[in-house]
């Protein structure tokens, strides 16, 4: 592949408001896909739209425009815009979108807070949950035993990591990006590190790139091992669970062993990652493809095997391909609606599709169709693992910075990377003595919570609650920043 | 370093497992200082390094101190790269006060001497526990990661179950509450409406360097260590401890 056919990414200041929304709608109509709407700044207000085209060899567009905060208002009322500006500008789970006079499909009316009738109950849980979780409070409301709505309630556990990052050294704020979530470090820090590098202009080594690619392949092993154990422990099938989890086990004392830390924090740095050594990560990745797989293809085997785990997640929360459209679902549940869609397809930094990526999706958009998502793209990054390593062996050394076309200012960065759960989008602006002015984080989770308040309407039981959020396997944490 | 890590990816290849030191653990990153190093050669180099400010170098009295607070590292392992000679990743060991979690070098120009010790206030007390010990755990504004390691005392190596050790759901049940992650304004009244619907005898662990110090949230006004609301008995540090080490450290509270 030309460096020419490379993922790029257009960056437009656009002249005045209204063009920025002809834009934007232009594009809603073209049937593309919206990554993400921010605001910054404040009298002006910066409004951003990070805007991705189907073909994904096409890459990003950042639309920005200068508006007054009345202009936000007329935003959020916008006929054809409105549904979107609210779900990235306004409410995060649609508690407000029943305002808003055309939803695009009908989903955004279901999500609906003000649930009321007779014979309707109300069940809060939480935020201090049941076993080992993570705070977050649902309110649960049925009419019997079916959910007619559920409602998550956030903010729990908010540790204002943007605010505290705010006029602080880049390098200090990794530490930051690294604590965003737990089970998605290697995401989160190389999203803020592109961005950061894209915003200083600095050139990282092609080796380097692909070295953090297979940094974050690693991460998606552990974290989709740990999701489909907690599938197999809501469907109560304990001996698996304890296997998968000793399998997640072997693999962070592996980490812990070639980068030093579990999670592999503290690795992946501004510029340049920490050394590590060649012999190590290559005896890593011989233990990972040929001890630690094989052992996960014969557990999955018996797993499939079992018809109780089939039975029990077939048509538990379903999300059908349009809400998935609609509500811009991201990583392995959009997949599971059928929906082709993977932020390494269009990656700026590492050609994917050229070290054999391949994407997995299903149709059926239940809980049973995010699972076999789940395990499948553990085989993938398996394939992938492999390919990454020939080409770390190989060492390419040219250095590259992102291609960058139209009206870019020096000092802002966009980092995009596809966390385990999703696509992740960090925006960063950065003054002349690196300190940090501005840090927007929108991580899967943010997007894929409404996907779990549409999956658990309709014909769902109660009892099948645990088994939907499961499946979904969202962290509280990439939500409460 | 390096050769270290070399020889515990061959364990793997090997299908060994890892075994860093005597202890059969493996440390999961929260550094000690050496205690035999020359403080003062390294006393001024070593206050820029810490980005949650656990190492501080000082003079006092015409000796150089070097002080190394476990409970506020965030093991981003960046002593521990710069300085190997002086800082070594050891399995962490659960403290019962939190003085206990700060050791201290001091040295003159010749060799160093160590003469902080950690106190024994406490250690009496415990076991307080026969056999079980149930555990409600709460999070109080983690990153997920200490819940991922926690989830992690299921699997065979640890068997958590076979120590007598479980979760529960209701504090009313608990004989520990088991906190995660730094405090935030939202959880306060839900942790201390758990600890007080908790029966006597009762303990408060902080597990994390979030829940024992802040960490790196620590500077934002809403959010506080735990010892600061409440009387914690046991400080497990770590960003995250490893699941053999929050075993090893809840055995302490049950007779064996």
């Amino acid at each position: 592949m030309t460096n020419k056919m490379r993922p790029i990414l257009i960056w437009h200041t656009l002249a005045d408001f209204p063009s920025w929304t002809r834009y934007v709608k232009q594009h809603i109509l073209d049937g593309n896909r919206i990554v993400d709407i921010f605001k910054t700044g404040s009298c002006p207000v910066r409004l951003i739209a990070v805007l991705s085209k189907h073909h994904p060899s096409r890459g990003y567009e950042v639309v920005e425009a200068k508006c007054k905060s009345e202009d936000l208002q007329d935003l959020l009322m916008d006929t054809d815009l409105g549904l979107v500006a609210t779900r990235f500008l306004g409410a995060l789970y649609g508690s407000e979108l029943h305002k808003y006079p055309k939803p695009l499909n009908g989903v955004y009316r279901n999500i609906q807070v003000h649930v009321s009738g007779q014979a309707i109950s109300k069940f809060p849980v939480g935020p201090a949950r049941d076993g080992v979780s993570e705070s977050i409070k649902f309110s649960i409301y049925t009419g019997g035993e079916d959910v007619i709505a559920l409602v998550p309630e956030f903010g729990y556990k908010s540790r204002h990591i943007t605010t505290i990052a705010l006029n602080r050294d880049v390098d200090y704020v990794v530490n930051l990006a690294e604590r965003i979530c737990g089970t998605s470090v290697v995401a989160q820090t190389l999203a803020f590190v592109r961005a950061v590098e894209m915003a200083l202009n600095i050139g990282v080594d092609n080796a380097e790139h692909h070295f953090r690619a297979l940094l974050l392949e690693f991460e998606r092993l552990h974290s989709h091992v740990a999701a489909i154990a907690k599938i197999c422990e809501a469907c109560g099938l304990l001996v698996p669970v304890t296997q998968l989890l000793s399998l997640k086990n072997q693999l962070l004392e592996a980490y812990n062993g070639v980068f030093g830390h579990r999670y592999m924090r503290g690795v992946i740095r501004i510029g340049q990652s920490q050394s590590i050594d060649k012999h190590s990560l290559y005896d890593l990745g011989k233990f990972i493809t040929r001890v630690w797989y094989p052992r996960f293809t014969q557990l999955i085997y018996y797993l499939r095997e079992t018809t109780t785990l089939h039975d029990r997640l077939h048509q538990a929360g379903t999300v059908p391909e349009y809400a998935a459209k609609d509500l811009m679902l991201v990583g392995p549940v959009a997949r599971a609606s059928g929906l082709q869609h993977d932020s390494r397809l269009s990656d700026l930094w590492v050609e994917y599709i050229e070290r054999g990526f391949e994407l997995v999706t299903k149709q059926g958009g239940d809980a049973l169709a995010r699972t076999e998502v789940l395990i499948d793209e553990v085989s993938a990054s398996i394939k992938l693992i492999e390919n990454l390593h020939g080409v770390l062996t190989v060492s390419q050394v040219a250095k590259t910075s992102v291609s960058v076309e139209g009206s870019w200012c020096q000092g802002m960065g966009l980092g995009i990377t596809e966390s385990p759960n999703g696509e992740t989008v960090h925006y960063v602006e950065v003054n002349e003595n690196n300190s940090l002015d501005m840090w927007h984080v929108r991580t899967a989770s943010w997007k894929n919570w409404a996907g779990f308040v549409v999956a658990c309407q309709g014909k769902n039981n109660i009892t099948d609650i645990p088994v939907i959020d499961a499946s979904f396997s969202l962290p509280v944490s990439e939500v409460d920043l | 370093m390096i050769r270290w890590q070399v020889r515990n990816a061959k364990n793997i290849l090997n299908n060994k497992g890892y075994r860093s030191t005597a202890t059969g653990q493996m440390p999961s990153g929260v550094p000690e200082p050496n205690p035999y190093i020359d403080a003062s050669l390294v006393a001024r180099k070593l206050n820029q390094i810490c980005p949650t400010e656990a190492i501080s170098a000082y003079t006092q009295d015409g000796y150089y101190k070097l002080q190394l607070d476990q409970g506020k590292c965030i093991a981003c392992q960046a002593c521990i790269r710069q300085y190997p000679e002086i800082f070594q990743k050891r399995p962490v060991k659960p403290k019962y006060a939190r003085t206990d979690l700060v050791s201290t070098v001091e040295g003159d120009r010749e060799a160093g001497v160590k003469v902080d010790s950690p106190s024994n206030i406490r250690r009496i007390v415990l076991p307080a526990f026969k056999k079980s010990l149930h555990i409600k755990h709460i999070d109080a504004g983690s990153c997920n990661g200490c819940e991922s390691e926690l989830s992690l005392l299921l699997t065979s190596e640890c068997d958590m179950t076979a120590s007598g050790i479980f979760f529960t759901s209701s504090p009313a049940h608990a004989d520990v509450l088991l906190v995660t992650g730094v405090v935030t304004e939202r959880m306060r009244p839900v942790l201390l409406d758990a600890w007080q619907r908790m029966p006597e005898p009762k303990f408060l662990v902080a597990l994390g360097a979030c829940a024992i110090s802040g960490g790196c949230f620590a500077t934002h006004s809403e959010n506080i260590g735990l010892s600061n609301i409440l009387p914690v008995s046991l400080f497990i540090a770590g960003c995250p401890a490893s699941p053999t080490e929050i075993l090893n450290s809840l055995r302490r509270l049950v007779e064996q």
